[in-house]
Order: structure tokens, then C-alpha cells, then sequence
């Protein structure tokens, strides 16, 4: 079913201001953004007016009109998930050639009703990862600047200690960024 | 008689058992389990909810620009902009009395009674603030808000910087 906006709230307006009239439309809005980190996390009005968006500030956007709005069957996911070379094709060997299965990953997303919807880009699907999925949190759309960062690196900290690995957190952190930086084509 | 009486609890203890056994046959087989939605079942609820919210817009001089919330639990997100100490994310907590006695201050101005707005779209470069509490949101200039207003901010800044703060990585 679609919903229109109708909030008077600060973001659902400027949305609308640029015709965005109802939750299809923000859905397709967002997703064809480009991926990118905006200048301040903090402020997800910069969805709009920088033209681009990350996993946690794309979907955040959407989860802030969606408080706005009442629709509280619309809810903001950290997932961590098993990432590899199968789920992630574009790192690589990264993981690999380190000597490691996967390195435990924090990814964004919606749940709207039963339904977890990955609209990060336009060939985002979250069925790529749920197979992967280890935990799942949800979140306020303010929580998600420091939050997601705090969360990943604690459960990271804690996979290291249970399973009694030789690898320090700052090594397996290194790695990672090595992938994403491998995601976004640096 | 006393046949009777016997065959009758032979009867009793035999059918006795096979209640039992019927029981035991009854119990859920791994078929008639139903398994729970892990993924469903496991999400854990980690909302907590904003108090304060403050965004300060740098300028093309050396203003500061950064973005803080504060949230129910006493958790504090940072985001430092430009022109200050803190640069990129950071994390603190606030303890509960000193949250308690930033919400007394907001209440004792009249915060929720404030206009919207203290501000000209008109005027350039000049950075404005946008502070929230609870629901109530206010943009203001430093020059055009009450002196209530800009005094409470500069109130809760000089509190939040007196936090001790983690640098989060990205």
C-alpha cells in the first residue's frame, strides 16, 4: 500500500518540495542517489540537497520521514553479516589472501512489515546477504552517525576474543577498509 | 469375587500403560516444531530515543560548524565539521543528572513556547544553529534569537565539551 506524506516535520516537507509525494516515490528517489559520504552524517537533509547517500544515511533518510510520518511499521536494521568474496564479489581475494573465511561487516537497511528492503543503490538486494546475516539491531534514524561505526567495531573486538584469533582488532580493521575501499572503486 | 476385583485392576494397570505410551507417541515430532524466524526473533531493540539535538552551520570564515545529540540513555554523538577541536565522529556519555539538569534549563527559559524560527533567510553567511528538543525544533541566527536561547546553547556546548570523548573511525 502506498502512503502519502503528509507530516508537517521539517524533512517530509522539503521532500515534498521536491516532489517527492509519497513512500514509492521516496523508495525510487533514494535508491537511484548516487553512493556517497556526505559532508555530515549528522544531517540527513544532505540525502537532498548533496544529491548522494551512503547505506546508514540513505536509509536513515527514510526512516527519519517515516517517524515523521507515524508509519512505525517502517523500521532502521544494522545487520552484521558474513562478508566475503561470494556475497561481495567486488573485494576480491581481500579476505582470502589474509588467511580469513570473512570479516564480520555492518550494513543498513529497512524493514518495512516482514519485508527487508536494501536500497542503497540501484542493484542493491538484501536477499545477496541474508543467508549472512549474524545479528540484527534496530535503530532510531538519529543513532545512526556514530552508532552503526561503535556497534561494528565492539562486535569485531568481541569475534576476535571468542574465537581466539591471532589477528589484533586494528589488523582485521585494516582489512576491511582495504575491501571497502576496493567497493568504492579508491 | 475376589476374580473379579482382580482382573478388573489387571484391566486398570494394563490400559493404565497404554495411556502412557500414547502420551509418549503424542509428544511433537521434529516435524510439528515450529521454528521461529531467526532473523525475526533476534532483532534486538536498541531505539533510544533523542533529547537534544544541536547543528551549528560553519561559514566561509573561521565559525565553527558541528553537530551533537544527545540521547535519552546519556549516549552523546559528535560530529565536528569544520573549525574545531573534535574533527569527524566522536562518542561520550552524559550522566543522568547532568542530562536531568540541561532539560530543567530548556524548561526554566519557556523553550517550547520560542517561535520556530529567529531568523533571515536573507542575510549571507551567516551560520546559523538549528537546536532541538524533545519534539520542539528552533532555527535561529545568534543575532536575531533571545538571549535565553543563545545562552542556553552556548550552556549545553561548554557541558558537552567538558565530556570526556572517543574518537570513532570510520
Amino acid at each position: 500500500m502506498n502512503r502519502n506524506l503528509s507530516s508537517r516535520f521539517p524533512l517530509s516537507q522539503l521532500a515534498r518540495e521536491k516532489g517527492i509525494e509519497n513512500l514509492n516515490a521516496l523508495l525510487g528517489f533514494v535508491q537511484q542517489l548516487p553512493y556517497g559520504r556526505n559532508t555530515n552524517r549528522a544531517d540527513l537533509d544532505l540525502v537532498l540537497h548533496e544529491k548522494k547517500g551512503t547505506c546508514s544515511s540513505k536509509h536513515a533518510f527514510v526512516k527519519k520521514i517515516a517517524e515523521e510520518n507515524g508509519w512505525h511499521d517502517i523500521e532502521l536494521i544494522i545487520g552484521i553479516y558474513k562478508m566475503n568474496h561470494v556475497n561481495t564479489p567486488n573485494i576480491g581475494s581481500t579476505i582470502i589472501d589474509n588467511g580469513l573465511d570473512f570479516i564480520p561487516e555492518a550494513h543498513c537497511y529497512l524493514k518495512i512489515g516482514e519485508e527487508r528492503l536494501d536500497i542503497t543503490t540501484p542493484n542493491s538486494s538484501f536477499e545477496n546477504l541474508s543467508d549472512d546475516v549474524l545479528e540484527e539491531h534496530k535503530i532510531k534514524a538519529a543513532q545512526v552517525n556514530t552508532f552503526k561505526v561503535e556497534l561494528h567495531q565492539n562486535f569485531i573486538k568481541n569475534w576476535i576474543a571468542e574465537n581466539e584469533m591471532k589477528n589484533s582488532f586494528e589488523e582485521i580493521w585494516a582489512i576491511r577498509e582495504r575491501c571497502i575501499e576496493k567497493l568504492s572503486g579508491r | 469375587m475376589k476374580n473379579v476385583f482382580f482382573i478388573f485392576l489387571c484391566y486398570a494397570f494394563i490400559f493404565s500403560c497404554n495411556t502412557s505410551n500414547k502420551t509418549a507417541v503424542e509428544t511433537p515430532t521434529s516435524k510439528d516444531i515450529v521454528i521461529p524466524d531467526k532473523k525475526d526473533s533476534s532483532i534486538s531493540d536498541l531505539d533510544d530515543d533523542p533529547v537534544f539535538y544541536l547543528h551549528r552551520e560553519s561559514c566561509r570564515g573561521p565559525c565553527p560548524g558541528y553537530t551533537y545529540t544527545i540521547f535519552k540513555s546519556g549516549k552523546v554523538d559528535y560530529f565536528g565539521q569544520r573549525n574545531v577541536d573534535r574533527l569527524n565522529n566522536h562518542i561520550a556519555e552524559m550522566d543522568m543528572a547532568t542530562l536531568t539538569a540541561l532539560k530543567k534549563a530548556a524548561n526554566d527559559i519557556g523553550y517550547k513556547n520560542m517561535e520556530d524560527t529567529y531568523n533571515n533567510p536573507n542575510m549571507a553567511d551567516i551560520p546559523r544553529w538549528t537546536v532541538k528538543f524533545e519534539e520542539k525544533s528552533i532555527k535561529f541566527t545568534e543575532n536575531l534569537a533571545p538571549k535565553e536561547l543563545t545562552e542556553f546553547c552556548k550552556k549545553m556546548d561548554a557541558t558537552i565539551d567538558a565530556l570526556k570523548w572517543e574518537k570513532i573511525d570510520e
